[in-house]
C-alpha cells in the first residue's frame, strides 16, 4: 500500500505527459482522417508537416516577431507566431495538394501514396537547406516552468506547464472544430464532400476547392501539433517521426473516425510514456509499433471504426 | 536464337549489363568507382523489391529491415561463428527469406495503405532491435572486419575483381528474375497487382502469391545485404532506416514500376544522382526530392518509359532515312 501511495504521484505525472503527447498524436491523426474521408488516401508527408510547422514557428517566433513586438512580449508573440504558422501551413497544404495530389487524383491510390512519400523526402531535405541540420530550440508561453500540485495528500505532482497547456489548448481546439463543422457553411460543405463527393458536387459544392481546403486544414492541425511540441522537443528533421505514431493513433481509434483519432492518440501517448518508464526506454517506440501491428491484424477497424475489410 | 528474336526488354537488360561492365575501367576516380559498386548492390536490392512492389503492387516499406537483417546475418555468421564466406551468404538468404515469411503470413491479408503502414512499423522495430540489442549486434558500434569473398583460387579482395563478381551476381539474379517474371507466377503476380478481386475470381490465391513475392524479395535482399556488408567491410545500424527504404522504393518508381531494366537503371542512376548534383551543395537533396516528385507526377512510366520512347523515335528516324534512300 505504501508502495502504491509512493508510486501514484509519479504515475499521474507520467500520465499527464503521456496524455499531452497523446493530444499531439491525436491532432496529427485527425489530419489523416480528414484527408482519408475526403479523398481516400493517406498522406505520408503528414509527419513532415509537423516538422514544417515546428520550423515555421521557430522561425517566426524567435527572431522576427519578437523584434517587431519589442522585448518582453513573449505572450503576444506566441499567439502571433501561432497565427503566422497556421497561415504558412495553409499555403503548404494547398501547394502540396496541388502538386502531389491534384494531377494524380484519377490514378490508383498507390500512385498518390508514392507521390506523398516523395513529398516527405523533399520536405525533410528542404528543411535541411532552409534551416540547417542543427536542432532549433524554442520556448512556448511558459518556457521550462514547472507546474506543481498536491495529489490528495499522497505527494506532489510536478509537470511542465507546457503539458497542461497542450491539454487545454487541444480541448479548446476540438470544441471550436466541432462548432465549425456543425455550424458553418464551409464546415458542412467539408463534411458533405467527405460523405459523398459526387452528391456534394451535384448540390453545387465546389468539390476541388473543398478538397484543397481539407488538405489545408489537415496541415494546420499538423502545424499546430508542431507548435505545441516545439517547446518540449527540439525542432529538427526527426520531428517527422511523429507521423508513424499518429498513424498508430488513427488505426487504434479506427481509421477515419474523428473521436477515434483523439482517443487513439491519448492511448498511444500513455502507452509510450508508461512503457518508457516501466518496460524499456529504448524500446518504447518499438512497443508502440507492436501495438500498431497487433491492431492491424486483430482489429483493423480500430476501437470505434466500422468493419471496412472490403476497402482495406 | 538470334538477337532479333529477343524482346526489347531483354536487349536492354543485356545492354545495361554490358555498359556496366565497360563503365568500371572508364571511370578514373576511385571514389566514383566505389559509388558504382554501391549502385550495383542497390540494384540487387531493387530487383528484389521489384517482385513485391513492381510486379505484385504491394507497398513494401521495410526494405531497409530486410537488407539490414541480411547484412547482420552474414556479418555475424562470418565473424562470431567463423562460418565460411558463402555459408554466411546462405545464412543471410535464409534469414531474410524467413523474415519475409514472418512478415508476410500475418500481414498480407491487409491491403494498400494498411500494409504499407504495417511494413513501416515493422521496419522501425527491426531498426530499433539492430541498434539496441548490443550483445548480439554490437549496438551503435556495428560489426567490423568483414571479409571479401574467394572462390577456390580466385580472390575478390580488391575492388576491381569484386566489382565484376557483383556484376555477375546481378546478371544471374536478373536472369532468374526475368525467368520468374515470364513464368505463370509472374503472370499471377501481375494479376494481383491489377485487380486483387479479379485475381481471386479466376482461382488465384492473392495472399499466397503475396507471401511468395515477399519471400523472393527476401532472398534477393539477403544476397544484397550480404554483398553490401562485404563491400563496406563494416556495418552499423544507422544506414538501415525508413529513409533508405523510401529511397529504394524511389529507385524502382523512377526506373519505371514493373519493369526489370527500369529497376536496374533507376538504382544505378539514383545512386549517382546525388554525386552529380553535389555542385548544388546543400540544395542537392532538396532538388533530388523535387526531381522525384516531378517524375512520379508527370512521367509515371519512369526512365523505362523515356527509354522506350527514345528508342522508338530513333527507330523511326532511321527508317525514314532508309525510305528516302530507297526512293532515290
Amino acid at each position: 500500500m505504501d508502495f502504491l501511495a509512493e508510486q501514484l504521484p509519479i504515475v499521474v505525472q507520467q500520465l499527464i505527459a503521456g496524455l499531452a503527447y497523446g493530444c499531439i498524436y491525436g491532432l496529427v491523426a485527425l489530419g489523416y482522417n480528414f484527408i482519408w474521408n475526403a479523398v481516400g488516401i493517406v498522406n505520408l508527408a503528414q509527419g513532415d508537416f509537423v516538422m514544417v510547422g515546428g520550423y515555421l514557428y521557430a522561425a517566426s517566433f524567435v527572431p522576427v516577431v519578437a523584434s517587431w513586438l519589442g522585448p518582453g512580449s513573449a505572450g503576444s508573440s506566441f499567439w502571433t507566431a501561432l497565427l503566422l504558422t497556421a497561415v504558412g501551413m495553409v499555403l503548404v497544404g494547398m501547394v502540396s495538394q496541388r502538386i502531389v495530389y491534384y494531377p494524380l487524383r484519377a490514378s490508383h491510390p498507390r500512385t498518390i501514396m508514392i507521390s506523398t512519400m516523395a513529398l516527405s523526402i523533399f520536405l525533410k531535405n528542404f528543411a535541411i537547406v532552409a534551416w540547417g541540420t542543427y536542432p532549433v530550440a524554442t520556448s512556448g508561453l511558459f518556457g521550462q516552468k514547472w507546474f506543481r500540485f498536491d495529489l490528495f495528500g499522497l505527494g506532489t505532482v510536478t509537470v511542465l506547464y507546457q503539458y497542461v497547456f497542450i491539454l487545454v489548448f487541444t480541448a479548446i481546439l476540438l470544441v471550436v472544430q466541432s462548432a465549425f463543422f456543425s455550424r458553418t457553411r464551409l464546415g458542412r460543405s467539408m463534411r458533405a464532400v467527405a460523405q459523398d463527393q459526387l452528391a456534394a458536387s451535384l448540390m453545387g459544392i465546389n468539390t476541388p476547392l473543398i478538397i484543397a481546403i481539407t488538405f489545408a486544414y489537415a496541415s494546420i492541425l499538423a502545424g499546430v501539433a508542431g507548435v505545441l511540441l516545439a517547446p518540449i522537443f527540439l525542432v529538427s528533421q526527426a520531428m517527422g517521426s511523429i507521423g508513424l505514431k499518429a498513424y498508430t493513433a488513427s488505426i487504434v481509434g479506427g481509421f477515419g473516425n474523428v473521436i477515434g483519432a483523439l482517443v487513439g492518440g491519448l492511448l498511444v501517448g500513455s502507452i509510450e510514456v508508461l512503457s518508457a518508464s516501466y518496460v524499456s526506454s529504448v524500446y518504447k517506440d518499438a512497443i508502440v509499433f507492436v501495438v500498431l501491428i497487433a491492431f492491424l491484424l486483430l482489429r483493423p477497424q480500430g476501437l470505434f471504426g466500422k468493419k471496412v475489410i472490403g476497402s482495406l | 536464337m538470334g538477337i532479333r528474336s529477343l524482346s526489347m526488354k531483354d536487349k536492354t537488360l543485356i545492354g545495361i549489363i554490358l555498359v556496366l561492365a565497360a563503365l568500371y575501367p572508364l571511370i578514373t576516380n576511385s571514389y566514383m568507382k566505389f559509388v558504382l559498386m554501391t549502385g550495383i548492390v542497390n540494384a540487387l536490392l531493387v530487383v528484389g523489391l521489384h517482385f513485391i512492389f513492381g510486379l505484385t503492387g504491394q507497398l513494401h516499406m521495410a526494405m531497409a529491415a530486410f537488407w539490414g537483417v541480411g547484412s547482420y546475418a552474414f556479418a555475424l555468421a562470418v565473424t562470431r561463428l567463423s562460418w565460411p564466406y558463402w555459408l554466411g551468404v546462405f545464412a543471410a538468404i535464409v534469414a531474410v527469406g524467413l523474415l519475409g515469411l514472418l512478415l508476410g503470413f500475418p500481414t498480407l491479408r491487409l491491403k494498400g495503405f494498411y500494409l504499407a503502414i504495417t511494413t513501416i512499423g515493422f521496419g522501425e522495430i527491426v531498426r530499433l532491435i539492430l541498434l539496441n540489442w548490443a550483445p548480439v549486434t554490437g549496438g551503435v558500434f556495428g560489426v567490423a572486419g568483414l571479409p571479401r569473398p574467394t572462390i577456390g583460387p580466385l580472390q575478390f579482395g580488391k575492388n576491381q575483381p569484386f566489382y565484376y563478381l557483383l556484376l555477375a551476381i546481378l546478371a544471374l539474379l536478373t536472369l532468374a528474375a526475368r525467368m520468374i517474371e515470364h513464368s505463370k507466377y509472374g503472370a499471377a503476380f501481375r494479376a494481383v497487382h491489377d485487380d486483387e478481386l479479379a485475381a481471386e475470381a479466376v482461382g488465384l490465391d492473392p495472399t499466397r502469391l503475396k507471401i511468395l513475392a515477399f519471400v523472393l524479395c527476401g532472398v534477393y535482399a539477403g544476397i544484397g545485404g550480404a554483398m553490401y556488408a562485404s563491400l563496406m567491410q563494416y556495418i552499423s545500424p544507422e544506414v538501415y532506416t525508413l529513409e533508405r527504404s523510401q529511397m529504394l522504393a524511389m529507385m524502382l518508381v523512377i526506373g519505371g514500376m514493373g519493369s526489370l531494366p527500369g529497376a536496374i537503371m533507376g538504382s544505378v542512376l539514383l545512386t549517382f544522382l546525388p554525386e552529380v548534383l553535389r555542385f548544388l551543395q546543400q540544395w542537392y537533396l532538396a532538388v533530388y526530392g523535387a526531381i522525384v516528385i516531378v517524375i512520379i507526377v508527370y512521367r509515371p512510366t519512369g526512365l523505362w518509359g523515356i527509354w522506350v520512347r527514345a528508342t522508338e523515335w530513333i527507330a523511326t528516324l532511321l527508317k525514314r532515312r532508309g525510305d528516302t534512300r530507297g526512293a532515290a
